[in-house]
């Protein structure tokens, strides 16, 4: 298969991709003040305030993350160009912004008019980013296993985010229907399993081998993904035929991402190159919470535990996603700084350790993982909840920090030149 | 005899390979050549080379092994020298000059 290569001058411009990876840790920071001013409105997930904080989190954090890595990697890995990314990506993000923020003050101050405008700005901010992207990997036509990942996983993403924007119009306009709770579950669960998890899969494929000298995941992994996402198909389908399929979908979402869990572990374990850093470190915690989300899942199907949302949202949210792009930022920020310097002749671009200093990267993590922990004691103490939010919002303010950096980088050393 | 350069980046983490070969490449003479034995396709690798006139074929030699023989483009009796190596150790024949199939393993 000849995807007669890409030239240097069709990678996406550097500010095209980087826009992306240094505003998400401000919604994140902004997303733990929210909590550290009222956080007890997280245990009422279904609270227009909660749906409010929740999706600076999402959304701004998690997606505005994806959005960019997905910019990146597909010229890459496809050889695929998105023509025009650059006003694309521009689009996506100005609307996705300005969306988001009348998305969470809509909500927080019960204004119909903002959730108005953020059902347009967020429709056009999803549309602009991902369908050129499907696009393009459909028309690259490549076998590349984490390509077709990224496929499925844009595809379920554009569900989820439909389904999020018919919710979302249901707020806005006052017509909650029957289904409301149905779509509000599939929405969940398609961002979370279908969107964010299948690409982290695809993508662990090919970023543990190449940024930790892991060994390749064995063969069987990559059937697996195609058979997860099939159930994916299932459960959407007999949903909508209101088919009860809440216990079997736990299940198969706990067994599924458990065994991805694990294998990813032993893969980390068995590197060649044993020397680990921060971007490592968040991978072994992002993994483990994961593997403990999926047996607290499995379980409370069988048992009642109390706050269980909150438990979930702990450890698929902060603990599983939170850390995996984390762990992408940490790589990915500094190596485009290398990589965009490098491709216009500039040998001796400062090196990816010299525009993130492990240092600043190892304070973060700390101060990430003190903040989890104070999420963990807030489920049996309450107060500790407002702390818990106060520390991760500043564990995001030195991630927003380490990226501008390096970004600046860019900037500074072009400058000199 | 050309000048064998041997560059063993298959236990370095990205984007070390992609520096290294970078490296070797810009101080690379007529007469040498480098084999880059990286553990999966260097993917950013081949669009440098293209834009630095250096000639590359490159293969899989086994699931964790990937080779990559580079020279200067002009230097025909190098590249002809490697096409010749690769038939004889590898047991591939080529056509043409080197190309990239843009596929990271």
């Amino acid at each position: 298969m000849n995807m007669a290569g890409l030239s240097l001058d069709q990678a996406p411009p550097f500010w095209s991709v980087a826009r992306f990876f240094i505003t998400a840790p401000i919604f994140g920071a902004l997303f733990g003040l929210m909590i550290a001013i009222d956080g007890s409105l997280l245990f009422d997930r279904f609270s227009p305030q909660s749906i409010a904080i929740v999706h600076l989190f999402t959304i701004g954090f998690v997606a505005m993350s994806i959005f960019g890595a997905l910019g990146q990697m597909l010229p890459v890995l496809a050889g695929a160009r998105v023509p025009n990314f650059y006003i694309f990506s521009l689009i996506s993000f100005v609307f996705l912004v300005i969306g988001l923020l009348a998305f969470s003050s809509g909500f927080y101050f019960a204004a119909s008019p903002l959730k108005q405008i953020a059902v347009i700005f967020l429709s056009i901010a999803v549309l602009s980013h991902l369908a050129p992207i499907v696009f393009a990997i459909v028309k690259a036509d490549t076998a590349h296993f984490t390509v077709r990942g990224m496929l499925i996983s844009v595809l379920f993403g554009l569900l989820a985010l439909l389904l999020g924007l018919h919710l979302l119009s249901s707020y806005a306009f006052g017509t909650l229907a029957p289904s409301h709770q149905l779509f509000a579950n599939l929405h969940i669960v398609l961002a979370v399993f279908g969107f964010a998890s299948i690409l982290i899969i695809a993508v662990a494929h090919q970023v543990l081998p190449m940024f930790f000298v892991a060994p390749q995941f064995p063969n069987f992994c990559k059937k697996f993904l195609f058979v997860f996402s099939l159930f994916l198909v299932a459960y959407i389908g007999l949903s909508f035929a209101n088919v009860e399929v809440g216990v079997i979908i736990s299940i198969v979402i706990s067994v599924f991402m458990s065994a991805f869990a694990v294998v990813a572990l032993k893969k980390i374990k068995e590197r060649r190159r044993k020397i680990a850093d921060t971007s490592l470190r968040y991978w072994q915690f992002g993994l483990s919470s994961l593997f403990i989300g999926c047996v607290v899942l499995l379980v409370s199907k069988f048992t009642n535990i109390q706050n269980i949302d909150f438990i979930l949202a702990l450890f698929f949210g902060f603990g599983f996603l939170a850390s995996i792009m984390k762990a992408m930022l940490n790589k990915i920020v500094p190596f485009l700084v290398w990589f965009h310097l490098t491709s216009q002749g500039n040998f001796d671009a400062p090196n990816i350790n010299d525009l993130l200093p492990q240092k600043m990267a190892k304070i973060e993590f700390w101060i990430n993982l003190l903040a989890f922990g104070f999420f963990v004691i807030s489920n049996f103490w309450p107060f500790a909840l407002q702390i818990a939010g106060f520390i991760y919002a500043m564990s995001f303010v030195v991630l927003a920090y380490n990226m501008r950096s390096a970004a600046s980088g860019y900037k500074i050393y072009r400058a000199k030149k | 005899m050309p000048n064998e350069i041997l560059l063993d980046v298959s236990m370095m983490e990205a984007p070390r390979p992609l520096q290294e070969a970078l490296s070797a490449v810009s101080k690379l003479k007529d007469g040498e050549y480098i084999l880059m034995v990286h553990r999966m396709r260097p993917c950013h690798l081949f669009s440098f080379l293209e834009r630095m006139m250096v000639w590359s074929e490159d293969f899989e030699v086994s699931s964790d092994k990937y080779v990559v023989f580079m020279a200067n483009s002009d230097d025909l009796s190098t590249i002809e020298y490697i096409k010749g190596k690769i038939a004889d150790e590898y047991g591939r024949t080529l056509s043409g000059s080197g190309s990239a199939v843009l596929e990271c393993s």
